[in-house]
Protein backbone atom coordinates (compact mmCIF):
# COMPACT_ATOMS: atom_id res chain seq x y z
CA UNK A 1 0.00 0.00 0.00
CA UNK A 2 1.40 3.46 -0.92
CA UNK A 3 -0.11 6.78 0.45
CA UNK A 4 -3.80 4.99 1.00
CA UNK A 5 -6.29 7.26 2.51
CA UNK A 6 -9.73 6.65 2.97
CA UNK A 7 -12.87 9.40 3.92
CA UNK A 8 -16.58 8.20 4.93
CA UNK A 9 -16.57 12.33 6.39
CA UNK A 10 -14.00 14.67 4.15
CA UNK A 11 -12.68 16.09 8.33
CA UNK A 12 -12.21 12.55 9.42
CA UNK A 13 -10.51 10.31 7.51
CA UNK A 14 -10.83 6.54 8.00
CA UNK A 15 -7.41 5.83 6.96
CA UNK A 16 -4.35 8.49 6.50
CA UNK A 17 -2.05 8.32 4.12
CA UNK A 18 -0.98 4.21 5.13
CA UNK A 19 2.07 3.18 3.45
CA UNK A 20 3.01 -0.45 4.39
CA UNK A 21 4.26 -3.96 2.45
CA UNK A 22 3.30 -7.33 3.58
CA UNK A 23 5.23 -10.33 1.64
CA UNK A 24 4.27 -12.96 0.29
CA UNK A 25 3.86 -16.37 3.06
CA UNK A 26 3.49 -13.15 5.45
CA UNK A 27 0.88 -13.67 9.14
CA UNK A 28 0.73 -10.02 10.17
CA UNK A 29 -2.05 -8.71 12.81
CA UNK A 30 -3.51 -5.55 12.42
CA UNK A 31 -4.37 -4.31 15.45
CA UNK A 32 -5.96 -1.05 17.44
CA UNK A 33 -9.01 0.45 19.41
CA UNK A 34 -12.66 0.30 17.56
CA UNK A 35 -12.24 2.90 15.28
CA UNK A 36 -9.14 3.24 14.23
CA UNK A 37 -9.78 1.82 10.47
CA UNK A 38 -8.45 -1.99 10.88
CA UNK A 39 -11.72 -3.15 9.18
CA UNK A 40 -11.76 -0.30 6.70
CA UNK A 41 -7.71 -1.29 5.64
CA UNK A 42 -8.68 -5.13 5.22
CA UNK A 43 -12.02 -3.89 3.48
CA UNK A 44 -9.89 -2.20 0.86
CA UNK A 45 -8.06 -5.02 -0.07
CA UNK A 46 -10.95 -6.96 -1.05
CA UNK A 47 -12.65 -4.07 -2.23
CA UNK A 48 -15.96 -4.04 0.13
CA UNK A 49 -14.40 -0.52 0.45
CA UNK A 50 -12.96 2.02 -2.56
CA UNK A 51 -9.68 4.33 -1.62
CA UNK A 52 -9.81 7.46 -2.09
CA UNK A 53 -6.26 8.06 -2.73
CA UNK A 54 -3.24 5.69 -2.94
CA UNK A 55 -2.35 2.44 -4.67
CA UNK A 56 -2.70 -1.31 -3.30
CA UNK A 57 -0.69 -3.22 -5.28
CA UNK A 58 -1.61 -6.79 -4.61
CA UNK A 59 0.97 -9.28 -6.83
CA UNK A 60 1.42 -6.48 -8.92
CA UNK A 61 -1.86 -4.94 -9.55
CA UNK A 62 -3.05 -1.86 -8.19
CA UNK A 63 -6.53 -2.82 -7.04
CA UNK A 64 -7.51 0.67 -5.80
CA UNK A 65 -8.77 1.18 -8.87
CA UNK A 66 -10.58 -1.91 -10.33
CA UNK A 67 -13.08 -1.54 -11.67
CA UNK A 68 -16.61 -3.08 -10.90
CA UNK A 69 -17.08 -5.78 -13.18
CA UNK A 70 -13.36 -6.89 -11.78
CA UNK A 71 -14.29 -7.30 -8.71
CA UNK A 72 -15.38 -10.64 -8.04
CA UNK A 73 -12.45 -12.18 -10.00
CA UNK A 74 -10.35 -10.51 -7.01
CA UNK A 75 -12.61 -11.86 -4.49
CA UNK A 76 -12.19 -15.47 -5.98
CA UNK A 77 -8.06 -15.03 -4.91
CA UNK A 78 -8.45 -13.98 -1.49
CA UNK A 79 -10.25 -15.37 1.42
CA UNK A 80 -11.93 -13.35 3.70
CA UNK A 81 -13.55 -14.61 7.71
CA UNK A 82 -15.95 -12.21 8.94
CA UNK A 83 -16.62 -12.30 13.08
CA UNK A 84 -20.02 -12.58 11.89
CA UNK A 85 -18.99 -15.50 9.78
CA UNK A 86 -21.60 -14.44 7.20
CA UNK A 87 -22.57 -17.96 6.05
CA UNK A 88 -25.58 -18.64 4.14
CA UNK A 89 -28.07 -19.68 6.75
CA UNK A 90 -30.90 -21.22 4.44
CA UNK A 91 -27.66 -23.78 3.27
CA UNK A 92 -25.62 -26.58 4.56
CA UNK A 93 -22.02 -26.06 5.87
CA UNK A 94 -21.19 -27.94 2.79
CA UNK A 95 -23.05 -26.17 0.17
CA UNK A 96 -22.07 -22.95 1.81
CA UNK A 97 -18.39 -23.61 1.04
CA UNK A 98 -19.21 -25.35 -2.76
CA UNK A 99 -21.00 -21.57 -3.65
CA UNK A 100 -17.18 -20.67 -3.14
CA UNK A 101 -16.30 -22.97 -5.69
CA UNK A 102 -18.85 -23.12 -8.21
CA UNK A 103 -18.88 -19.35 -8.44
CA UNK A 104 -15.64 -20.48 -10.06
CA UNK A 105 -17.28 -23.00 -12.08
CA UNK A 106 -15.52 -26.03 -10.56
CA UNK A 107 -17.37 -29.73 -11.70
CA UNK A 108 -19.09 -31.31 -8.55
CA UNK A 109 -16.69 -34.00 -8.54
CA UNK A 110 -14.04 -31.64 -7.70
CA UNK A 111 -16.27 -29.44 -5.48
CA UNK A 112 -16.87 -32.69 -3.30
CA UNK A 113 -13.22 -33.51 -3.27
CA UNK A 114 -11.90 -30.09 -2.18
CA UNK A 115 -14.77 -29.53 0.19
CA UNK A 116 -14.48 -32.72 2.06
CA UNK A 117 -10.56 -32.20 1.90
CA UNK A 118 -11.39 -28.44 3.87
CA UNK A 119 -13.94 -29.42 6.26
CA UNK A 120 -11.27 -32.13 7.08
CA UNK A 121 -8.38 -29.89 7.75
CA UNK A 122 -11.03 -27.68 10.13
CA UNK A 123 -12.13 -30.42 11.60
CA UNK A 124 -15.80 -30.52 10.60
CA UNK A 125 -15.73 -33.75 8.58
CA UNK A 126 -19.35 -35.08 10.55
CA UNK A 127 -20.86 -31.33 10.65
CA UNK A 128 -21.26 -31.26 6.72
CA UNK A 129 -25.08 -31.49 6.30
CA UNK A 130 -26.08 -29.16 9.50
CA UNK A 131 -27.28 -25.92 9.04
CA UNK A 132 -25.29 -23.02 10.58
CA UNK A 133 -27.57 -22.61 12.93
CA UNK A 134 -27.62 -25.83 14.78
CA UNK A 135 -23.30 -25.41 15.13
CA UNK A 136 -21.64 -23.40 17.83
CA UNK A 137 -19.88 -20.09 16.89
CA UNK A 138 -16.29 -21.72 16.76
CA UNK A 139 -18.02 -24.08 15.11
CA UNK A 140 -19.45 -21.76 12.20
CA UNK A 141 -16.01 -19.95 12.58
CA UNK A 142 -14.27 -22.47 11.15
CA UNK A 143 -17.00 -22.82 8.87
CA UNK A 144 -16.10 -19.47 7.46
CA UNK A 145 -12.72 -20.43 7.42
CA UNK A 146 -12.74 -23.57 5.66
CA UNK A 147 -15.28 -21.55 2.51
CA UNK A 148 -12.22 -19.23 2.66
CA UNK A 149 -9.36 -21.35 2.23
CA UNK A 150 -11.45 -24.16 -0.47
CA UNK A 151 -10.44 -21.59 -3.73
CA UNK A 152 -6.69 -22.17 -2.42
CA UNK A 153 -6.32 -18.38 -1.97
CA UNK A 154 -2.65 -16.71 -2.11
CA UNK A 155 -3.87 -14.36 0.62
CA UNK A 156 -6.61 -15.11 3.64
CA UNK A 157 -7.87 -11.81 5.50
CA UNK A 158 -9.53 -12.41 8.88
CA UNK A 159 -11.77 -9.37 10.32
CA UNK A 160 -11.85 -9.90 14.05
CA UNK A 161 -12.23 -13.93 13.53
CA UNK A 162 -12.33 -14.35 17.15
CA UNK A 163 -14.50 -11.26 18.66
CA UNK A 164 -17.91 -13.57 19.22
CA UNK A 165 -15.43 -16.63 20.86
CA UNK A 166 -15.12 -17.52 24.04
CA UNK A 167 -11.01 -18.16 24.35
CA UNK A 168 -10.37 -21.61 24.13
CA UNK A 169 -12.68 -21.16 20.94
CA UNK A 170 -10.34 -18.36 19.65
CA UNK A 171 -6.91 -20.43 20.29
CA UNK A 172 -8.42 -23.10 18.43
CA UNK A 173 -8.91 -20.67 15.37
CA UNK A 174 -5.63 -18.90 15.63
CA UNK A 175 -4.13 -22.53 15.07
CA UNK A 176 -6.27 -23.12 12.78
CA UNK A 177 -4.99 -19.91 10.75
CA UNK A 178 -1.56 -20.79 12.01
CA UNK A 179 -1.63 -24.44 9.90
CA UNK A 180 -3.15 -22.20 6.85
CA UNK A 181 0.05 -19.62 7.33
CA UNK A 182 2.58 -22.66 7.14
CA UNK A 183 1.26 -23.90 3.63
CA UNK A 184 1.97 -20.88 2.36
CA UNK A 185 -1.05 -18.56 2.63
CA UNK A 186 -0.45 -15.26 3.03
CA UNK A 187 -2.64 -14.01 6.33
CA UNK A 188 -3.90 -10.89 7.40
CA UNK A 189 -5.59 -10.62 10.84
CA UNK A 190 -7.38 -7.99 12.52
CA UNK A 191 -7.74 -8.79 16.32
CA UNK A 192 -8.40 -7.17 19.77
CA UNK A 193 -7.07 -10.56 21.13
CA UNK A 194 -3.81 -9.47 22.51
CA UNK A 195 -3.36 -12.13 24.94
CA UNK A 196 -3.24 -14.90 21.98
CA UNK A 197 -1.34 -11.97 19.58
CA UNK A 198 1.57 -11.79 22.09
CA UNK A 199 2.02 -15.34 22.23
CA UNK A 200 2.03 -16.13 18.88
CA UNK A 201 4.92 -13.69 18.12
CA UNK A 202 3.96 -12.12 14.76
CA UNK A 203 4.33 -8.91 12.72
CA UNK A 204 1.79 -6.53 14.38
CA UNK A 205 0.52 -3.42 12.47
CA UNK A 206 -0.76 -1.23 15.55
CA UNK A 207 -3.26 1.47 13.63
CA UNK A 208 -4.98 4.71 15.71
CA UNK A 209 -7.13 7.28 14.17
CA UNK A 210 -6.63 5.94 10.16
CA UNK A 211 -2.68 6.39 11.13
CA UNK A 212 0.13 3.65 11.20
CA UNK A 213 1.76 4.18 15.03
CA UNK A 214 3.48 1.10 14.69
CA UNK A 215 4.74 -1.61 12.77
CA UNK B 1 -18.89 -22.99 -19.05
CA UNK B 2 -22.54 -21.31 -20.17
CA UNK B 3 -24.20 -24.74 -19.88
CA UNK B 4 -22.27 -25.46 -16.48
CA UNK B 5 -24.30 -22.05 -15.57
CA UNK B 6 -27.48 -22.55 -16.62
CA UNK B 7 -28.12 -25.79 -14.59
CA UNK B 8 -26.94 -23.92 -11.80
CA UNK B 9 -29.02 -21.12 -12.19
CA UNK B 10 -32.37 -23.26 -12.88
CA UNK B 11 -30.92 -25.56 -9.27
CA UNK B 12 -30.29 -22.76 -7.37
CA UNK B 13 -33.70 -21.25 -8.34
CA UNK B 14 -35.59 -24.65 -7.53
CA UNK B 15 -33.50 -25.07 -4.57
CA UNK B 16 -34.29 -21.02 -3.12
CA UNK B 17 -38.02 -21.92 -3.70
CA UNK B 18 -37.84 -25.55 -2.03
CA UNK B 19 -35.61 -23.26 0.84
CA UNK B 20 -38.59 -20.49 1.50
CA UNK B 21 -41.63 -22.59 0.42
CA UNK B 22 -43.75 -21.27 3.16
CA UNK B 23 -42.10 -17.55 1.61
CA UNK B 24 -42.78 -18.65 -1.77
CA UNK B 25 -46.32 -19.74 -0.66
CA UNK B 26 -47.97 -16.96 0.33
CA UNK B 27 -45.89 -15.18 -2.49
CA UNK B 28 -48.09 -16.97 -5.27
CA UNK B 29 -51.35 -16.72 -3.28
CA UNK B 30 -50.37 -12.99 -3.03
CA UNK B 31 -50.06 -12.38 -6.69
CA UNK B 32 -52.62 -15.21 -7.26
CA UNK B 33 -55.69 -12.98 -5.97
CA UNK B 34 -54.71 -9.57 -7.79
CA UNK B 35 -54.22 -11.35 -10.66
CA UNK B 36 -57.94 -12.94 -10.01
CA UNK B 37 -58.64 -9.09 -9.59
CA UNK B 38 -57.80 -8.16 -12.59
CA UNK B 39 -59.12 -10.96 -14.49
CA UNK B 40 -62.52 -10.91 -12.87
CA UNK B 41 -62.55 -7.60 -14.39
CA UNK B 42 -61.23 -8.73 -18.06
CA UNK B 43 -64.13 -11.14 -18.12
CA UNK B 44 -66.95 -9.09 -17.05
CA UNK B 45 -65.54 -6.07 -19.52
CA UNK B 46 -64.91 -8.62 -22.28
CA UNK B 47 -68.60 -10.19 -22.06
CA UNK B 48 -69.82 -7.00 -21.75
CA UNK B 49 -68.05 -5.95 -24.85
CA UNK B 50 -69.36 -8.91 -26.49
CA UNK B 51 -72.73 -7.77 -25.21
CA UNK B 52 -72.70 -4.56 -27.12
CA UNK B 53 -71.58 -5.73 -30.44
CA UNK B 54 -74.44 -7.70 -30.82
CA UNK B 55 -76.55 -4.62 -30.07
CA UNK B 56 -74.52 -2.82 -32.38
CA UNK B 57 -75.11 -5.66 -34.92
CA UNK B 58 -78.98 -5.09 -34.81
CA UNK B 59 -78.52 -1.42 -35.86
CA UNK B 60 -80.21 -1.70 -39.49
CA UNK B 61 -80.83 0.97 -41.84
CA UNK B 62 -84.23 0.90 -43.78
CA UNK B 63 -84.70 2.63 -47.21
CA UNK B 64 -88.12 3.35 -48.46
CA UNK B 65 -89.44 2.92 -51.97
CA UNK B 66 -91.27 5.26 -54.22
CA UNK B 67 -94.34 2.96 -55.53
CA UNK B 68 -94.41 2.18 -58.72
CA UNK B 69 -91.26 1.42 -59.59
CA UNK B 70 -89.70 -1.18 -62.61
CA UNK B 71 -88.27 -4.20 -61.50
CA UNK B 72 -85.10 -2.89 -63.65
CA UNK B 73 -85.13 0.00 -61.24
CA UNK B 74 -85.27 -1.61 -57.97
CA UNK B 75 -82.43 -3.71 -59.23
CA UNK B 76 -80.26 -0.95 -59.84
CA UNK B 77 -81.25 0.95 -56.49
CA UNK B 78 -79.89 -2.00 -54.94
CA UNK B 79 -76.61 -2.20 -56.72
CA UNK B 80 -75.91 1.29 -55.95
CA UNK B 81 -76.62 0.85 -52.18
CA UNK B 82 -74.48 -2.19 -52.62
CA UNK B 83 -71.94 -0.10 -53.58
CA UNK B 84 -71.44 1.82 -50.95
CA UNK B 85 -68.13 1.00 -47.90
CA UNK B 86 -70.30 0.39 -45.27
CA UNK B 87 -72.94 -1.62 -46.37
CA UNK B 88 -72.53 -5.57 -44.93
CA UNK B 89 -76.53 -6.53 -46.30
CA UNK B 90 -78.98 -5.49 -48.28
CA UNK B 91 -82.30 -7.36 -48.20
CA UNK B 92 -85.50 -5.95 -50.03
CA UNK B 93 -88.76 -6.12 -49.04
CA UNK B 94 -91.68 -5.89 -51.69
CA UNK B 95 -94.77 -4.03 -50.97
CA UNK B 96 -96.29 -7.43 -50.72
CA UNK B 97 -93.83 -9.29 -48.01
CA UNK B 98 -94.22 -5.48 -46.30
CA UNK B 99 -98.59 -6.21 -46.35
CA UNK B 100 -98.10 -10.12 -44.90
CA UNK B 101 -95.51 -9.58 -42.36
CA UNK B 102 -97.79 -6.44 -41.32
CA UNK B 103 -100.67 -8.94 -41.21
CA UNK B 104 -98.64 -11.01 -39.07
CA UNK B 105 -97.64 -8.80 -36.33
CA UNK B 106 -101.26 -7.71 -36.03
CA UNK B 107 -102.58 -10.93 -35.89
CA UNK B 108 -104.98 -10.46 -33.53
CA UNK B 109 -106.34 -7.07 -34.41
CA UNK B 110 -106.98 -8.27 -38.13
CA UNK B 111 -109.94 -5.64 -37.97
CA UNK B 112 -107.71 -3.09 -38.67
CA UNK B 113 -106.85 -4.19 -41.93
CA UNK B 114 -109.94 -4.62 -43.08
CA UNK B 115 -110.63 -1.00 -44.26
CA UNK B 116 -107.63 -1.53 -46.16
CA UNK B 117 -108.45 -1.01 -50.11
CA UNK B 118 -105.04 -0.67 -52.36
CA UNK B 119 -101.57 -1.90 -50.49
CA UNK B 120 -100.26 1.42 -48.36
CA UNK B 121 -97.07 0.16 -47.41
CA UNK B 122 -94.06 0.89 -49.38
CA UNK B 123 -91.51 -1.51 -50.69
CA UNK B 124 -88.07 -1.18 -48.99
CA UNK B 125 -84.76 -2.13 -48.24
CA UNK B 126 -83.32 -3.58 -44.95
CA UNK B 127 -79.74 -2.59 -44.43
CA UNK B 128 -77.09 -3.86 -42.34
CA UNK B 129 -73.93 -2.40 -41.48
CA UNK B 130 -70.16 -3.42 -41.39
CA UNK B 131 -68.99 -3.57 -37.59
CA UNK B 132 -66.33 -0.28 -38.45
CA UNK B 133 -69.25 1.42 -39.29
CA UNK B 134 -72.05 1.36 -36.69
CA UNK B 135 -71.53 4.03 -34.90
CA UNK B 136 -73.73 7.95 -35.24
CA UNK B 137 -71.49 9.54 -37.54
CA UNK B 138 -71.45 6.75 -40.39
CA UNK B 139 -74.43 6.10 -40.23
CA UNK B 140 -75.45 9.69 -40.74
CA UNK B 141 -73.32 10.29 -43.80
CA UNK B 142 -74.69 6.70 -45.21
CA UNK B 143 -77.90 7.78 -44.95
CA UNK B 144 -76.99 11.31 -46.52
CA UNK B 145 -76.11 9.34 -49.45
CA UNK B 146 -78.76 6.99 -49.63
CA UNK B 147 -81.40 9.92 -49.48
CA UNK B 148 -79.47 11.60 -52.86
CA UNK B 149 -80.20 8.00 -55.04
CA UNK B 150 -83.43 8.40 -57.25
CA UNK B 151 -86.60 6.05 -56.07
CA UNK B 152 -86.11 6.34 -52.64
CA UNK B 153 -88.53 7.89 -51.04
CA UNK B 154 -87.32 7.87 -47.28
CA UNK B 155 -84.68 7.07 -45.10
CA UNK B 156 -85.26 5.91 -41.36
CA UNK B 157 -82.65 4.47 -38.80
CA UNK B 158 -83.81 4.79 -35.25
CA UNK B 159 -81.94 7.42 -34.74
CA UNK B 160 -81.92 7.95 -30.76
CA UNK B 161 -81.34 4.37 -30.41
CA UNK B 162 -78.21 4.85 -32.42
CA UNK B 163 -77.14 7.91 -30.35
CA UNK B 164 -78.03 6.57 -26.93
CA UNK B 165 -76.07 3.09 -27.53
CA UNK B 166 -73.44 5.01 -28.73
CA UNK B 167 -72.92 7.21 -25.66
CA UNK B 168 -73.80 4.23 -23.37
CA UNK B 169 -70.85 2.47 -25.40
CA UNK B 170 -68.56 5.51 -25.28
CA UNK B 171 -69.28 5.66 -21.46
CA UNK B 172 -68.25 2.31 -20.89
CA UNK B 173 -65.15 2.18 -23.11
CA UNK B 174 -64.28 5.51 -20.59
CA UNK B 175 -64.92 3.33 -16.99
CA UNK B 176 -63.43 0.16 -18.76
CA UNK B 177 -60.53 2.13 -19.49
CA UNK B 178 -60.59 4.07 -15.80
CA UNK B 179 -61.45 0.93 -13.18
CA UNK B 180 -59.26 -1.64 -15.66
CA UNK B 181 -56.27 1.10 -15.87
CA UNK B 182 -56.43 1.63 -11.92
CA UNK B 183 -56.49 -2.51 -11.18
CA UNK B 184 -53.56 -2.74 -13.23
CA UNK B 185 -51.66 -0.43 -11.44
CA UNK B 186 -52.57 -1.99 -7.77
CA UNK B 187 -51.51 -5.21 -9.71
CA UNK B 188 -48.01 -3.94 -11.02
CA UNK B 189 -47.30 -2.65 -7.76
CA UNK B 190 -48.75 -5.53 -5.75
CA UNK B 191 -46.83 -8.68 -7.94
CA UNK B 192 -43.49 -6.49 -7.90
CA UNK B 193 -43.59 -5.44 -4.37
CA UNK B 194 -44.34 -9.03 -3.02
CA UNK B 195 -41.69 -10.12 -5.58
CA UNK B 196 -39.36 -7.36 -4.24
CA UNK B 197 -39.85 -8.67 -0.50
CA UNK B 198 -39.28 -12.15 -0.68
CA UNK B 199 -35.77 -10.51 -2.45
CA UNK B 200 -35.67 -8.28 0.11
CA UNK B 201 -35.79 -11.17 3.17
CA UNK B 202 -32.44 -12.58 1.44
CA UNK B 203 -30.55 -9.58 0.85
CA UNK B 204 -27.55 -10.49 3.54
CA UNK B 205 -27.37 -13.97 1.38
CA UNK B 206 -26.35 -11.22 -1.60
CA UNK B 207 -24.37 -9.74 0.06
CA UNK B 208 -22.57 -12.69 1.17
CA UNK B 209 -22.49 -14.39 -2.42
CA UNK B 210 -20.85 -11.05 -3.83
CA UNK B 211 -17.98 -11.44 -0.68
CA UNK B 212 -17.36 -14.64 -1.91
CA UNK B 213 -16.57 -13.73 -5.55
CA UNK B 214 -19.44 -14.02 -7.57
CA UNK B 215 -20.55 -11.98 -10.54
CA UNK B 216 -23.64 -9.52 -10.49
CA UNK B 217 -25.23 -12.30 -12.81
CA UNK B 218 -23.94 -15.15 -10.72
CA UNK B 219 -26.39 -13.79 -7.91
CA UNK B 220 -28.92 -12.08 -10.09
CA UNK B 221 -29.95 -14.91 -12.41
CA UNK B 222 -31.43 -17.65 -10.12
CA UNK B 223 -33.64 -14.74 -8.80
CA UNK B 224 -35.28 -13.72 -11.85
CA UNK B 225 -35.86 -17.39 -12.56
CA UNK B 226 -37.61 -17.42 -9.02
CA UNK B 227 -39.12 -14.18 -9.96
CA UNK B 228 -40.54 -15.10 -13.43
CA UNK B 229 -41.55 -18.92 -11.53
CA UNK B 230 -43.61 -17.30 -9.08
CA UNK B 231 -44.99 -14.69 -11.50
CA UNK B 232 -46.11 -17.72 -13.41
CA UNK B 233 -47.56 -19.63 -10.88
CA UNK B 234 -49.83 -16.66 -9.42
CA UNK B 235 -50.83 -15.78 -12.38
CA UNK B 236 -51.98 -19.41 -13.39
CA UNK B 237 -53.20 -19.83 -9.93
CA UNK B 238 -55.63 -17.09 -10.51
CA UNK B 239 -56.58 -18.55 -13.70
CA UNK B 240 -57.52 -21.84 -12.16
CA UNK B 241 -59.59 -20.11 -9.44
CA UNK B 242 -61.22 -17.86 -11.90
CA UNK B 243 -62.36 -21.13 -13.80
CA UNK B 244 -63.86 -22.26 -10.95
CA UNK B 245 -65.74 -19.07 -10.06
CA UNK B 246 -66.96 -19.24 -13.67
CA UNK B 247 -68.32 -22.42 -13.61
CA UNK B 248 -69.98 -21.74 -9.99
CA UNK B 249 -71.37 -18.84 -11.31
CA UNK B 250 -72.54 -20.13 -15.20
CA UNK B 251 -73.98 -22.88 -13.36
CA UNK B 252 -76.46 -20.96 -10.60
CA UNK B 253 -77.54 -18.39 -13.11
CA UNK B 254 -81.09 -19.14 -14.03
CA UNK B 255 -81.80 -20.39 -17.61
CA UNK B 256 -83.38 -17.12 -18.38
CA UNK B 257 -80.57 -14.66 -17.46
CA UNK B 258 -79.43 -15.18 -20.63
CA UNK B 259 -82.31 -13.21 -22.10
CA UNK B 260 -81.89 -10.03 -20.21
CA UNK B 261 -78.84 -9.46 -21.83
CA UNK B 262 -79.46 -10.99 -25.28
CA UNK B 263 -77.31 -13.59 -25.04
CA UNK B 264 -77.54 -17.15 -23.64
CA UNK B 265 -73.68 -17.24 -22.09
CA UNK B 266 -71.57 -16.17 -20.27
CA UNK B 267 -67.98 -16.32 -21.96
CA UNK B 268 -65.06 -17.55 -20.05
CA UNK B 269 -61.60 -15.74 -21.47
CA UNK B 270 -60.49 -16.17 -24.49
CA UNK B 271 -56.97 -18.36 -25.01
CA UNK B 272 -54.82 -15.24 -26.07
CA UNK B 273 -56.10 -13.42 -23.20
CA UNK B 274 -55.50 -16.55 -20.81
CA UNK B 275 -51.66 -16.56 -22.37
CA UNK B 276 -50.99 -12.79 -21.40
CA UNK B 277 -52.31 -13.31 -18.67
CA UNK B 278 -49.48 -15.62 -17.76
CA UNK B 279 -47.46 -13.28 -19.95
CA UNK B 280 -47.90 -10.91 -17.27
CA UNK B 281 -47.01 -12.99 -14.56
CA UNK B 282 -44.10 -13.77 -15.69
CA UNK B 283 -42.96 -10.16 -16.31
CA UNK B 284 -43.93 -8.87 -13.94
CA UNK B 285 -41.77 -11.37 -10.99
CA UNK B 286 -39.32 -11.08 -13.35
CA UNK B 287 -39.29 -6.82 -13.07
CA UNK B 288 -39.70 -7.31 -9.71
CA UNK B 289 -36.76 -9.42 -8.86
CA UNK B 290 -34.48 -7.56 -11.19
CA UNK B 291 -35.24 -4.29 -9.37
CA UNK B 292 -34.56 -5.27 -6.12
CA UNK B 293 -31.92 -7.37 -6.25
CA UNK B 294 -29.55 -4.73 -8.33
CA UNK B 295 -30.42 -2.58 -5.47
CA UNK B 296 -28.81 -5.17 -3.08
CA UNK B 297 -25.82 -6.20 -5.30
CA UNK B 298 -23.42 -2.71 -5.01
CA UNK B 299 -20.95 -4.84 -2.00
Amino acid sequence: MFHVSKYYDKNFPALRDISLEINKGDFVFVMGPSGAGKSTLLKLIFCAERADEGQILIQGRNIARLSDSKIPYLRRNLGVVFQDYKLLQSRTIYENIAFSLKVCGVSNSEIKRRVYFVLKQVGLEHKSDSFPIRLSGGEQQRAAIARAIVNEPAILIADEPTGNLDYNMSVEIFEILKDINVRGTTVIVATHNREIVSKMQRRIISLDKGKIVSN
Amino acid sequence: MALYNIIHFLEEALNNIRRNTFVAAITVGTIGIAFLIFSIFLIIFSNLNDITSTWKEQIQVVSYLKDGLSNAEIISIEDKIKSEREINSVAFISKEKALSEFRKDLSSQTGLLEGLGENPLPAYFEIRLKKAYQDPKSILSLVDRLKKIKGIEEVQYGQEWVENLSSFLDFLMIAGMIVGGLISLAVILIVSNTVKLTVYARKDDIEIMKLIGATDWFVKAPFLIEGMAIGFLGSLMSVILLFGIYQIIVQSLPLNAGLLFGRFSIAFLSWPDIVLLLIAGVLLGLFGSFVSVGRFLKV
